[in-house]
């Protein structure tokens, strides 16, 4: 029989207005979390967190409170990030200071060199070691500088600080050869202040590149120190090299400008390319269809569970028996004995049928025991081939 | 809304301005042409949500035919719709073709048809239609799923039915013999006719041939026999168990579909006899019942009663069966259990409410055995198999034992594996029918 329905329809799926409905409230409370977010970080200012030290970093790791003071001071601090930037900012080579802080080693030993001849006053801050045997090479690291350290010198600036905290690495001249000053000594020969002469003038190197941070600027006498040292000129640079200046002084380019023009714009493209495609493929044709499955449970289970039962714990006998009781039951069936037949009387039809004697057929179907899995293979092999002579014997023909 | 693989393709080709231009203005210039043209085809689809659905299908449908739906969608909207149409039948309702295109104009109709080869008994549903609207440009569509249900109902298979004509010219043999071969206590008198050679003396009816004997004719006296037919008019109520134990696959096909094609068998064969059948299927309550329906009603009411039940997976309380046989009939009637005698511990509800039936009623108890059982018996080649055999011949011993035990108690036990158990039934029905037992 067919028949023609027409069922009661209706659109499962939203339409646009309905669904912009429903989202309403959603919508109007990721603009409100967005208008706040906006307003926040308009409000209050950033705290640049660019390379550490840098000059203009509020953050705990930046120096922009040791820059500020210098400029109220009077220092014409200019920051730098490439030696070619430095090179154009010196403006007078006697009256310059340049600080230098490099614990990435951007620079090269050529670069370093060159560096040196740029101003009369170069201030490296704790130098790496390949950085130290180019700027400095009769000094060498000498551990930790730990703990408040006192000056020891006659270095005005250090002798105005007198004290300074928060320790840094300490430095040791190798030679013979004598500093002009060392300050702030450690316990192991070591100095947290060197101050060599250089070609025309004098290079500073210091270890405790933490106290010129936002964060430990101000105790004990580390402004003192940084604000002396460095503002004894009155053009500052504060040098922070980058990966400008990686290759800068050879021939080698940057991978962004090896690349042409079109990559980016091709990498955008191929992301949006990904996103429609994974829209195409995502977008479900309608709702998947529920259907309950049926329990699959194969009555032969148990029987299988129960076979390797007898296996695992190796019971011979009993599987024995089972195979027995069943050729048993057969074979008084060929026999034509009745269900209630005694054991004896079909031990005797069987024995009559086969032409085996009855005491061998009783160790077959009841005495023998098997010892090993082998013997209860060969004694069911025994059973089944029994139990063909018997029903070849009885059947007729 | 839905994308097309197109509109992937028309973004993807604008590498070949960005790469032409170098420069990154081509890229969006390209991403807006393309959404331009995706909005303008957008705008060009036909609406999905306007249209009107019916279904033309069959209400019915026997387990491994085949039939044919149709889905008539009429487009009441003003643009045409092309796309693609998704009529989700259920898995197993064997669907030969879920997806199909559909090119509609505006105010016209076209059918969808699909094959439908059910491969699962029961209810199955096409709860919703989908329709995937492409604009001209086949870049982007509109979709809508329509809530359109239509359902089909997949009857058992009846595969014993083949078994059904010989079953039937055995009941036929049955009838107008003479009491020569059946000689029950049951048998019902039917008429008289002419002796012919070979027919039982002792069926000749004296008084009958004395009447029709006609002295003035010459020729002999031409004696009458009686002949017999078979009792008619009796109960044949079948349970059939629908718990835990009839989940079991044997063969892949569960218990309870044995159950349900031995029922059927049965039921047609008794109510060409003349028999009236019953059936209730029950686990702790009737999850199915037929009554008082003759003929070919009772066939339709029966496989429309089987389709939709699954086993559960819980006991049957069989100690309410003797009260569902005693709301069926009042009058003494076989009652055919449909049910599972596999282990003595799962039976023991069973054999505690038999003699109660027993009393009244002739009670078979019908059960599936699992060929594989017994083909596990006989492989005995390495240890492992002979340890299966060992637990096979034990799974047999614990049916031979439970069977004892029933006819013990008065029922009589059918078994068979799952092709011969509704034939194996029949004949226990014809037999008993012959020996006037009824």
């Amino acid at each position: 029989m067919t028949v023609t329905l027409t069922p009661d329809q209706a659109v499962v799926t939203p339409t646009l207005r309905s669904v912009a409905r429903r989202s309403r409230f959603w919508f109007a409370a990721a603009i409100v979390v967005v208008l706040a977010i906006v307003g926040y970080t308009i409000l209050t200012p950033p705290a640049v967190d660019g390379a550490p030290l840098s000059a203009d970093g509020t953050g705990e790791t930046g120096a922009k409170a040791l820059v500020s003071v210098l400029r109220e001071h009077g220092v014409s601090v200019s920051a730098t990030t490439s030696l070619t930037a430095t090179n154009n900012a010196v403006a007078s080579h006697d009256s310059t200071t340049i600080l230098v802080y490099d614990p990435s080693g951007y620079l090269d030993a050529d670069q370093r060199a060159r560096l040196t001849t740029l101003a009369a006053h170069l201030v490296v801050l704790s130098p790496t070691k390949s950085a130290l045997s180019d700027f400095a090479p009769q000094l060498e690291p000498a551990g930790a500088a730990s703990g408040t350290m006192t000056a020891h010198c006659r270095l005005g600036a250090a002798l105005q600080a007198n004290t300074i905290a928060d320790g840094g690495h300490a430095y040791r001249l190798t030679g013979s050869d004598r500093a002009l000053h060392s300050c702030f000594p450690t316990g192991a020969r070591g100095f947290a202040l060197v101050q060599l002469p250089s070609t025309d003038g004098d290079l500073t190197v210091v270890g405790t590149d933490k106290a010129l941070t936002n964060e430990f600027i101000a105790d004990r006498g580390n402004a003192a120190l940084a604000i002396n040292l460095l503002g004894s000129t009155p053009n500052l640079i504060w040098y922070l090299p980058s990966i400008e200046d990686v290759g800068a002084g050879g021939h080698t380019q940057s991978l962004a400008n090896a690349a042409p023009h079109w990559i980016e714009p091709l990498l955008i493209l191929a992301l949006l390319v990904v996103i429609a495609a994974g829209v195409w493929r995502g977008r479900r044709f309608g709702p998947l269809v529920v259907e309950r499955l049926p329990v699959i449970v194969r009555a032969s289970e148990t029987m299988e569970g129960r076979a390797r039962l007898y296996q695992a714990s190796s019971a011979r006998l009993r599987a024995l028996d089972a195979l027995r009781m069943g050729t048993i039951q057969r074979v008084a069936a060929l026999c034509g004995l009745s269900r209630r037949a005694g054991l004896d009387e079909i031990i005797g039809a069987a024995a009559t049928a086969t032409g085996r004697t009855p005491g061998v057929v009783r160790e077959l179907l009841v005495a023998i025991e098997p010892r090993t899995d082998n013997e209860l293979v060969r004694l069911s092999d025994d059973l089944l081939v029994f139990e063909r002579d018997v029903r070849a014997a009885t059947l007729p023909s | 809304m839905a994308l097309s693989g197109r509109f992937v393709l028309l973004l993807g080709l604008g590498s070949v301005p960005v790469i032409a231009l170098n420069s990154g203005l081509a890229l969006i210039a390209w991403v807006l042409l393309v959404l331009l043209l995706a909005a303008l085809d957008l705008s060009l689809a036909g609406s999905p949500r306007a249209v009107r659905i019916s279904r033309i299908l069959p209400t019915r449908v026997r387990l491994g035919e085949s039939v044919r739906s149709e889905l008539l969608i009429a487009n009441v909207g003003r643009r045409t719709i092309r796309g693609r149409v998704r009529d989700a039948w259920q898995p197993s309702a064997g669907a030969s073709a879920n997806r199909q295109s559909i090119y509609l104009p505006a105010g016209e109709r076209r059918a969808i048809a699909t094959i439908l080869t059910p491969f699962r008994r029961g209810e199955r549903r096409s709860g919703q239609v989908t329709i995937r609207s492409f604009g001209p440009l086949g870049l982007v569509a509109r979709q809508a799923t329509i809530d359109a249900p239509g359902a089909i109902r997949v009857l058992p298979a009846f595969n014993s039915r083949r078994h059904l004509p010989s079953r039937l010219a055995r009941l036929r043999e049955l009838d107008g013999r003479t009491s020569v071969q059946i000689r029950g206590q049951g048998t019902e008198f039917d008429s008289l006719r002419e002796y012919v050679r070979g027919d039982d003396v002792r069926s000749i009816d004296w008084r009958a041939t004395a009447r029709r004997t006609d002295p003035s004719a010459g020729s002999g006296p031409s004696l009458v026999v009686r002949t017999w037919r078979p009792e008619r008019d009796r109960r044949v109520v079948i349970v059939i168990d629908s718990g835990r134990t009839s989940a079991a696959r044997i063969d892949r096909e569960p218990r309870i579909d044995t159950a349900f094609e031995s029922a059927l068998l049965l039921s047609a064969l008794a109510t060409r006899a003349g028999d009236h059948v019953d059936l209730a299927i029950f686990d702790r309550r009737v999850r199915g019942r037929v009554q008082g329906a003759s003929g070919a009603d009772l066939m339709a009411r029966l496989v429309d009663t089987m389709a939709p039940i699954d086993p559960e997976l819980i006991d049957t309380d069989w100690s309410a069966v003797p009260g569902l046989v005693r709301s069926m009939t009042s009058q003494r009637a076989l009652v055919v259990l449909a049910t599972s005698i596999d282990s003595p511990g799962a039976t023991r509800g069973l054999l505690a409410v038999l003699p109660q039936l027993t009393r009244k009623h002739l009670v078979v108890v019908a059960s599936v055995l699992d060929p594989a059982v017994i083909d596990a018996t006989l492989s005995r080649s390495d240890r492992t198999e002979v340890y299966r055999a060992a637990s096979a011949e034990r799974a047999l011993l614990d049916v031979a034992r439970v069977s004892a035990a029933a006819r013990q108690l008065g029922a009589e036990v059918v078994t068979g594996s799952p092709e011969d158990l509704p034939p194996a039934l029949a004949d226990r029905y014809i037999a008993l029918k012959a020996a006037g037992l009824l």
